[in-house]
């Protein structure tokens, strides 16, 4: 087997075998790959989740899953989420549970009865902490004015004000790219366009957000001197590689340290989103308590006749953030933003409005409460 | 220290109280003695307000979260785990409807996979842009993803 080629030969080879294919050749395989793929897809939901949750119900002997919350399972500061170990299959984890519809994983995961699934999301947490941390007055303003963050982007990027949906996916992937210390190679590789168009687009963005890009410097300059980052709650990760003589080696320590004081700050504060939502619903008798976070979002089980006082709550301590403003004295240059859900299970529920912190859509949730 | 040799085995239920307090007593003492060694160091590095005002209040948080744990509807589990049973023996129809495969193919085994798409006669005869560590040519999903994107590209360059 030791004839195959790997890597840029590999691919120049499989391109070329493709060229001699007959146009139905090419669609069969084509279709033979893609259902390959949702094949172990699939299967792999079924192994995980399926009879993962089962297993996890034969040992637990209740219907519940029960999961290891870690604080040390991530470099970066992030939380991780376990289902202990292979001898102890107590749950599965939430953070890898899928969001898929047609096959509604997170629907097994239901509320008691008179209980709902309260959820609440953060949205583009982490742009929003890039932008406050970076000071860029571009993006913050686009946070401020309330618009599409990757639309704004790509009419700046394009220099139109109508956009496709391929330039929006475009000026989102840059964005997430520099989050997490990408360059024009995965930008080429994550959108399908040439390594030239991906460099000429970064070399644009450097012009529409240059803050961006000055910070980026900047953390990479500290790095450098001080072999760490750290975050605006005051979290450091150390990187000694930064050191390295491989450039290669020191490359990869400034785009974990430049991600690591993004995501660890995202996750701080949905941490103090935590608190502070714990500790209001108790000290105001509200009948609610969190009983899962998974990524930049917090699950809570919510009596019925508790909703509106709970979300109140919810709202205020996620958007308004007074335990981080308290402890951290941490204000933000940009708004913070959730999305909110009430329903049965973890995978379905009514979306709420939000006006002036209060909930507006409350008869649509009742009406689905009775229906449901 | 609270050690049991077979912990598994172990009579936990039964265990002297004695001896229980003794090894909580140890764990708790050798912990606090670590506690200070390493608050020392976090006030030294400046992460003091975020142990004490962040990571300790949040781990009764988390200890209620975990002992709560998370109810589930064993009908669902049922009716979604029918679902995708269904389908994927739906989807591996589909796979064996497919000239290039022979009913004695085992599609879950690399090996047979690595005939079936890149080196049996009759096949699909396709060439791997990638291959494992071990020289064999690989079926990754990474590497059939790339595979199936030069594909898409091919057609879309004849239109």
């Amino acid at each position: 087997m030791g004839k195959w080629d790997h890597r840029d030969d590999g691919k120049r080879i499989s391109q070329s075998v493709l060229q001699g294919k007959t146009t139905e050749e090419l669609r069969d395989s084509q279709r033979f790959i893609k259902s390959l793929l949702d094949l172990r897809k699939s299967q792999k939901l079924e192994k995980t989740y399926i009879v993962g949750t089962q297993k996890a119900i034969a040992y637990n002997e209740t219907p519940k899953v029960f999961v290891d919350y870690r604080f040390d399972g991530t470099a970066t500061g992030r939380l991780s989420c376990a289902s202990y170990t292979a001898k102890k299959p107590m749950g599965v984890s939430f953070h890898t549970l899928p969001r898929d519809k047609e096959n509604n994983i997170r629907s097994l995961f239901t509320a008691p009865k008179d209980y709902y699934f309260v959820t609440v999301d953060y949205s583009a947490m982490e742009l929003r902490v890039l932008a406050h941390v970076a000071k860029d007055g571009q993006m913050q303003k686009a946070f401020l004015e309330g618009a599409d963050l990757h639309t704004y982007t790509a009419r700046l990027l394009f220099n139109k004000p109508k956009i496709s949906k391929s330039e929006r996916q475009i000026a989102k992937a840059v964005s997430f790219l520099i989050a997490y210390g990408g360059g024009a190679f995965n930008l080429a590789e994550t959108t399908g366009i040439s390594l030239g168009r991906a460099k000429k687009i970064l070399n644009t963005y450097q012009n529409v957000y240059p803050a961006i890009f000055e910070y980026m410097e900047f953390v990479e300059k500290f790095i450098k001197k001080n072999e760490y980052a750290y975050s605006i709650f005051g979290r450091r990760r150390n990187l000694p590689d930064i050191k390295s003589k491989d450039f290669k080696v020191v490359n990869r320590a400034a785009r974990q340290g430049l991600n690591f004081t993004i995501q660890s700050a995202a996750s701080d504060i949905l941490l103090c989103g935590l608190l502070g939502t714990q500790r209001r619903l108790k000290r105001e008798s509200v009948d609610a308590r969190p009983v899962a976070t998974v990524h930049d979002s917090i699950e809570l089980l919510c009596h019925k006749d508790h909703i509106s006082k709970c979300l109140e709550i919810v709202y205020d301590e996620l958007v308004n953030y007074p335990f981080m403003k308290e402890k951290f004295n941490i204000h933000f240059d940009v708004p913070l933003k959730i999305d909110a859900e009430v329903g049965h299970s973890f995978g379905d529920g009514i979306e709420i409005d939000f006006k002036d912190g209060k909930p507006q859509n409350l008869q649509m949730v009742r009406e689905y409460m009775n229906e449901n | 220290m609270l050690t049991i040799k077979n912990p598994k085995t172990f009579d936990w239920a039964n265990m002297a109280l004695s001896d229980c307090c003794e090894g909580n007593a140890a764990d708790s003492y050798f912990t606090l003695k670590l506690f200070n060694l390493i608050e020392e160091k976090l006030i030294e590095l400046g992460m003091e307000k975020l142990l004490t005002q962040l990571i300790m209040p949040s781990l009764s948080t988390f200890s209620e979260m975990e002992y709560e744990g998370m109810g589930v509807s064993e009908l669902k589990l049922l009716e979604v785990g029918r679902q995708l049973r269904v389908a994927n023996i739906e989807e591996e129809d589909e796979l064996y409807g497919f000239d290039q495969v022979q009913t004695s193919d085992n599609l879950s085994s690399n090996l047979n996979l690595i005939e079936v798409l890149y080196t049996r006669e009759g096949s699909f005869e396709l060439y791997p842009p990638d291959r494992t560590g071990k020289g064999s040519p690989s079926v990754a999903a990474p590497t059939l993803k790339l595979l199936l994107e030069h594909i898409e590209e091919e057609l879309k360059r004849r239109g």
